[in-house]
């Protein structure tokens, strides 16, 4: 033997292979959790910013809905010559329309309409699209300046994708006295409006009105329920999910098949500025403002 | 091992004993778990992140629902301090919407998910301390949510009236 021996032994080698070992394994389960833990945390972060951009954006139109400028009557360059003309179309919903109702059959299509000036009227759209080849289905906006034709004729945001992987959409609206108001559908209307006696003619202020329409103006609160997945699947086993969205009969109730995705509901009630305001009356004569004509309003 | 007894007791002596790896290596996962707790806090955070968001949207709930109903605005102070959450009925329009609050922040019957034959209603976090408030006074309302066994506070304002 040499008097000086360089190197290790084998059993010190064999020691160091196993600490290695250990720390390569601690090394990869740690990077695999974090993995994991970003992925899952980047994918409930995307569907927090998808709710809030569109519920954000719903909310402000619902506000604005059945806005009619003081001087919109007569100056119209859709051609509008009265208020009941222009009461016509202020805020729609219709539920469960083929094609307009997402992946799973059961969502709303939300339609309003308001002023922006006194020539001006704009229309926006919200419903469910599929989007291109895939099986998923987005929220769409669709906006569009002097819907019934004129000169001013425009339509900046043409089904616009406001956010992806939405699996249900409902809109309810209710009375002043907070009960379920339907039908309020005055466009792309079906056999769900038609069954609760959309086409009833009903006596308004402004003459008579189908019940669709009549309808719109009692709106008091729309509670809007957005459901969306996660754009990536993020449990490693799949479950099935159950979604129960709006009030008993007038909602969406089914059972999404199994799979890996994370589903919130995100919910948000909303009050109609311009719809099922306080009738003012005027003090002198009692007389009610907003029934009569040629009253600024 | 006359040899290897030769060998340690030289000065110089290179290389590093076991006894220093094995320190080295509690060290190191001294380390790893601080980074696991680090990437636990932020999973928590984001959680959290979100259930506040919910939180903004509940509370424009309430406070939309005051400014529907300016005149009655008084009636719509509210105090919810447990996480069990019942309705109360009635037919005013003011007790209809605590009633709407109350399954609203249970979150009740909107998603549900398979556990075991059936399925479980996904709840927001509620543990013992946390509370829903409200109150009304001279016109203006205000919503106070304490979360996080009512560690965190949120206030949100409105003027009704």
């Amino acid at each position: 033997m040499k008097k000086k021996t360089l190197g290790f032994t084998l059993t010190e080698t064999l020691v160091a292979i196993v600490i290695g070992m250990i720390s390569v394994a601690a090394a990869f389960s740690a990077y695999n959790y974090f993995n994991k833990s970003y992925a899952s945390i980047s994918q409930k972060a995307a569907i927090s910013k998808s709710a809030r951009e569109a519920l954000s954006l719903i909310s402000r139109d619902i506000k604005n809905a059945g806005h009619i400028d003081p001087n919109f009557v007569g100056n119209s360059s859709e051609g509008i010559s009265s208020e009941r003309q222009a009461r016509l179309k202020l805020l729609s919903v219709s539920s469960k329309r083929p094609g307009l109702s997402g992946k799973y059959g059961q969502s709303d299509f939300l339609g309003l309409w308001y002023t922006t000036s006194p020539i001006d009227r704009k229309r926006v759209f919200y419903w469910l699209v599929k989007h291109q080849n895939s099986n998923d289905y987005y929220l769409a906006r669709d906006v569009v300046m002097n819907s019934e034709g004129g000169p001013y004729w425009s339509h900046p945001v043409d089904t616009e994708l406001l956010i992806p992987h939405v699996d249900d959409f409902q809109v309810i609206f209710k009375d002043k006295d907070g009960k379920v108001l339907v039908p309020v559908c005055v466009t792309s209307c079906g056999p769900v409006e038609d069954a609760q006696g959309r086409s009833r003619s009903t006596s308004t202020p402004y003459g008579n009105m189908n019940l669709g329409q009549a309808n719109q103006a009692e709106v008091h609160t729309a509670d809007i329920y957005l459901t969306i997945r996660t754009p990536k699947e993020v449990y490693s086993k799949a479950r099935r999910t159950k979604i129960q969205n709006g009030e008993s009969n007038h909602g969406s109730n089914f059972t999404i098949p199994a799979d890996k995705y994370h589903r919130e509901t995100f919910f948000v009630s909303v009050h109609t500025r311009n719809l099922a305001t306080p009738q003012v009356k005027i003090a002198s004569s009692g007389q009610s403002i907003g029934v009569g004509t040629g009253y600024n309003k | 091992m006359v040899n290897g007894k030769k060998l340690m007791d030289k000065k110089n002596i290179k290389g590093i004993s076991i006894l220093e790896s094995l320190v080295c290596l509690v060290i190191i996962g001294i380390g790893f778990v601080a980074m696991l707790q680090l990437s636990s806090f932020s999973i928590n955070a984001m959680d959290r992140s979100l259930e506040k968001n919910k939180l903004n949207f509940l509370s424009e709930m309430v406070l939309e629902d005051m400014i529907g109903d300016p005149d009655n605005a008084s009636n719509y102070a509210f105090s919810q301090t447990s996480c069990n959450y019942s309705t109360q009925g009635g037919t005013d329009l003011h007790k209809k919407k605590k009633d709407k609050w109350r399954n609203k922040l249970e979150e009740k019957n909107y998603i549900k998910f398979e556990k075991g034959s059936g399925f479980k209603d996904k709840k927001p976090k509620c543990v013992s301390g946390d509370s829903k408030k409200t109150y009304v006074s001279g016109g203006i309302g205000r919503v106070n949510f304490f979360t996080g066994k009512g560690k965190r506070k949120k206030y949100l304002g409105v003027i009704v009236k």
